[in-house]
């Protein structure tokens, strides 16, 4: 068990070992190297760039052999510099450290409404398979599914906002975070966001139900007196949520940090998303790659306490 | 061959659902291959008919008049000329979304595809291979999932600069990873199989092993995996171009809804329209990718 | 109040249950009936397919719906009818007077949960107890059924369990709240022959403790060793019954013969395998008259167009062919 666990979290350190090597390569053999990038928006500014362009390079360390280039880079990634943000003039670890936030909450309340939701109706119509309800949820999980969800968003400002009036267009930043003002401001945020997953969820728990629902031991916890609630709620519900952590899991890295991009400027959320998108009209390198690590960092993470919590769900795999 | 095709063609007709998805691709590949030619040049501009909604709504403008200084409000009907409305440049909307529809099959089939054949090159090799060289191209292959996919795809374009060809390529060199895993498996879980271990010990050449036995029980992976990534890789594009990261040069689903989302509160259709059309390709592929599915599942 | 002998525990009456399929109406079970007395050991043999174990599952009303329906008949338990009882009180008696222990027991226990979670989750749900003095009987159940340390065992999972030793927790959770009845579906079915021989020493124990047990095997070795009553099944229908000495001694109905050939002991002699030829019938569209007539040997006259009844033979001995009554 606790060799287990070393053995998940040397892996998560040779994967984010991978991840880093693999951005240096790609800074490497991209058309412009960042030196000329920088160089080229300090000429926009009329700077005399003879004068700098040494000066750029050394805190670059662009005249060193590539192998140093590589180690420097690692080392300072280690030591949590992760270079200089010229367009906001902070490092970009400063930068993130106010941002991360916004990405965060929206993230978090999006997930909970996708799961929560998700798991509830993918159970329902997975013990009233075939009547209406069932053909109703499966519907609304294709649409669900296939909605875009940067257009959902679009839509319901549309609706709700423009249209209605509702909500604001844009959200406010001046709103604390822990306030019943901010909370709704993220409504159609967290919608936006959340609806492609808790679409999916539901097809994914309502087919890990309905297999579980036939198994025997689901006969047996009723042969026992339990009622409905136990036996679908723990039995059915413990052993049909195994497939779908992992399946929740790779939906964070595959669908939801993408959603959160395009949701957070929809809807002017200052997260990481957003900051990315300004650098990327800002030619602003170091954020672009920063926002990127950090999500296969998050990934990484959050893959390894997937790997860990299913030690405890399934006992299986504790004890082999 | 023929019969198996006809057997699947026949249980994937069985869902209403993949029909209807099938018959939208069929008419959305004819508009897309023959639409440009009657709809007329998506990139004419025509400030004199700027902003006009589609048929059958109509809007209010507010007109300022030279000779008396003052606004006056005029309704603006929608008409047969510009039957989807026109953008703030005085494009016809039905124009640029039929030219949109040929750049998102165009990526959606040329990504998929290419992500596919990395995908089972690398998967085959694997199982093949075995041991280091399996070892070695499924670590790579994890290290590539751990990247968000769609933060990689900004990451790359931006390092390289947006072009529809680039794009194609990037999302093929990042899409692999999934269909990797499945044809590996399935490739792995073939060789123990029974059924190919009874073929080898009757002394079934190798040959006819992989073509009448690996390839079609592979294939119904492929396909199905092919279908439901090809909405995914369209709605990738669309949402690169959405967040300025399309190829400038064409106009595509993403880049009009882009555009229209910066006046929602008057041109409203502009982001609409193409959004609809988005969604329905998406609902389509994935009731056809449902479908076969099902179709391929021996225990349905 | 239906009429009920002051010695029946458990009786089942006319019992018709059927499955709605695509393909049509299966009469999986097709109007049976039998008493098990207070006591006693009662033995449900017949091929797989013959029903038995949907009668074992209507008795609890086990069966999946859809697809299965009791359409008729009644199951009185101590004169109440478990198929008109209120939900509420169904749940009482189910695993707290009628326990049900299953034939695969690696399938049959959650594999997520500990046994001992298992075994306490009942005994809370039927016994007004802590989860301390459930865990306490838990241990001791496990003691009983013979599973050495069984305070460090209560915490372990099913897969850390071997075959036998998961069916000896099942029948500790069976027990756990002293039920009146015990319903065991082919329990040494999917065990080996020697854990199957253990398994049924802890059911002789269990009878002779005067527990009653309505026991479903196809096994007549095992029927032998442990059955006070035998009821033949076939094709959803009862075939011949009695106690167990007749049946054994004096097996009548064709089909019952037919089984008692095809026993290991008695084959000895032969050179061929011996079988019964055919099959079960398609229990959708069932042969006309009496079900085994296909089949049967010995068929004449009446037997492809009336259903026989049952025919006595003596006061606990009745068997349904028209070889033995009707008059022909």
């Amino acid at each position: 068990m606790r060799e287990y666990i070393l053995r998940r979290v040397i892996y998560a350190i040779f994967i984010a070992w991978g991840v880093f090597t693999l951005t240096f390569f790609l800074l490497r053999i991209g058309p412009s190297s960042p030196a000329d990038k920088y160089l080229a928006t300090l000429v926009a500014k009329g700077e005399n760039v003879e004068e700098l362009i040494a000066a750029v390079e050394a805190r670059q360390g662009l005249d060193k052999p590539l192998y140093i280039q590589y180690l420097d880079y690692i080392n300072s990634l280690l030591h949590g510099d992760w270079g200089w943000s010229f367009s906001t003039s902070m490092p970009v670890m400063e930068l993130i450290k106010i941002h991360w936030k916004y990405s965060f909450q929206l993230i978090l309340l999006s997930m909970l409404f996708a799961v929560f939701l998700g798991i509830l109706i993918g159970v329902y119509s997975a013990v009233k398979q075939y009547t209406k309800a069932d053909y109703i949820a499966t519907f609304f999980s294709f649409i669900g599914i296939s909605i875009p969800n940067f257009w959902l968003g679009i839509m319901l400002i549309l609706v709700f906002s423009v249209k209605l009036g509702v909500f604001k267009t844009y959200y406010d930043t001046s709103l604390p975070m822990f306030s019943l003002a901010n909370l709704k401001a993220l409504v159609l945020p967290v919608i936006t966001l959340g609806t492609g997953s808790m679409a999916a969820y539901t097809r994914y728990v309502r087919a890990s139900t309905l297999e579980n629902l036939r198994k025997d031991f689901v006969r047996t916890a009723r042969a026992k007196g339990l009622p409905d609630r136990v036996v679908i709620g723990k039995h059915v519900l413990r052993n049909a949520m195994l497939p779908v952590v992992t399946i929740i899991m790779f939906d964070l890295s595959g669908v939801v940090f993408g959603g959160a991009y395009l949701t957070e400027i929809i809807f002017g959320i200052p997260g990481l998303g957003q900051i990315s998108f300004n650098a990327i009209f800002a030619d602003d390198y170091g954020v672009v790659v920063a926002v990127t690590l950090i999500g296969a960092l998050v990934t990484l993470f959050f893959n390894l306490i997937t790997d860990i919590a299913y030690t405890y769900l399934d006992p299986r795999i504790r004890y082999e | 061959m023929n019969r198996l095709v006809k057997y699947y063609w026949k249980r994937t007709m069985r869902s209403r659902l993949a029909a209807f998805g099938l018959v939208y691709i069929i008419i959305l590949v004819i508009v897309a291959i023959f639409g440009p030619f009657f709809t007329g040049d998506p990139n004419a501009v025509n400030f004199a008919e700027k902003n006009l909604p589609p048929v059958g709504f109509s809007i209010e403008h507010s007109v300022y008049d030279i000779k008396s200084g003052e606004f006056t409000t005029v309704v603006v009907k929608g008409s047969l000329k510009h039957p989807l409305g026109t953008d703030d440049k005085g494009r016809d909307l039905l124009a640029m979304l039929v030219s949109g529809a040929r750049v998102s099959l165009y990526v959606g089939i040329l990504a998929t595809g290419l992500a596919l054949i990395i995908g089972s090159v690398i998967g085959v090799t694997s199982a093949y291979f075995g041991g280091v060289v399996d070892n070695a191209l499924m670590r790579f292959t994890d290290i590539m999932m751990t990247f968000p996919f769609f933060l990689l795809l900004v990451l790359i374009v931006f390092i390289f600069g947006p072009s529809l060809n680039l794009i194609i390529v990037v999302i093929g060199l990042t899409g692999w990873t999934g269909t990797a895993r499945m044809v590996r498996s399935e490739a792995l879980s073939l060789r123990t199989r029974e059924f190919i271990q009874a073929l080898i010990v009757l002394g079934s050449s190798n040959k006819r092993i992989i073509f009448r036995h690996l390839i079609p029980n592979v294939l119904s992976i492929i396909i199905v995996t092919a279908t439901i990534s090809i909405p995914g890789v369209i709605l990738a594009e669309a949402a690169l171009s959405f967040i300025g990261l399309g190829d400038p040069s064409v106009a595509s689903w993403g880049r009009i809804l882009n555009a229209g989302q910066d006046s929602l509160d008057t041109t409203w259709w502009v982001a609409v329209e193409p959004g609809i059309l988005l969604f329905l390709t998406v609902l389509a592929f994935n009731f056809l990718g449902d479908g076969l599915r099902d179709a391929f599942d021996p225990t349905k | 109040m239906p009429l009920t002998l002051p010695n029946e525990l458990l009786s089942v009456r006319g019992l018709k249950a059927y499955f709605y399929t695509e393909s049509g109406i299966v009469r999986a079970v097709d109007g049976v009936s039998f008493t098990l007395d207070r006591g006693e050991c009662l033995c449900l043999v017949g091929e797989s397919g013959s029903g038995k174990s949907t009668v074992a599952l209507s008795i609890l009303r086990l069966l999946d719906s859809p697809p299965a329906r009791i359409v008729d008949g009644e199951i009185l338990f101590n004169g109440k009818n478990l198929l008109t009882l209120p939900e509420k009180e169904l749940l009482q008696i189910r695993g707290g007077r009628i326990a049900m222990i299953f034939q695969d027991p690696q399938s049959s226990l959650n594999p997520v949960l500990k046994i001992g979670d298992q075994i306490i989750e009942q005994i809370i749900q039927h016994k007004k107890m802590k989860k301390s003095e459930a865990k306490k009987r838990a241990i001791e159940l496990l003691n009983d059924v013979g599973i050495p340390e069984a305070e460090r065992r209560v915490n372990e999972y099913p897969h850390q369990f071997s075959g036998g030793m998961r069916q000896r927790a099942m029948i500790a959770m069976a027990l756990s709240c002293g039920p009146e009845i015990i319903i065991a579906d082919e329990p040494t079915s999917a065990l080996d022959v020697t854990v199957q021989a253990q398994i049924l020493e802890i059911f002789k124990e269990l009878k002779d403790k005067g527990l009653s047990i309505l026991f479903i095997t196809h096994d007549l070795g095992i029927v032998a060793e442990i059955a006070d009553k035998v009821v033949v099944m076939y094709a959803g229908k009862i075939m011949e019954r009695g106690v167990v000495n007749e049946i054994f001694d004096k097996p009548l109905h064709p089909y019952t013969r037919g089984l008692f050939e095809c026993l290991p002991t008695t084959m000895k002699a032969k050179k061929e395998f011996p079988y019964i030829p055919g099959t079960i019938p398609s229990m959708i569209d069932p042969p006309k008259g009496c079900v085994f007539h296909p089949r049967c040997r010995y068929k004449f006259e009446p037997c492809d167009k009336d259903i026989p009844k049952e025919y006595p033979v003596s006061d606990t001995h009745t068997v349904a062919c028209y070889l033995y009554g009707g008059g022909k």
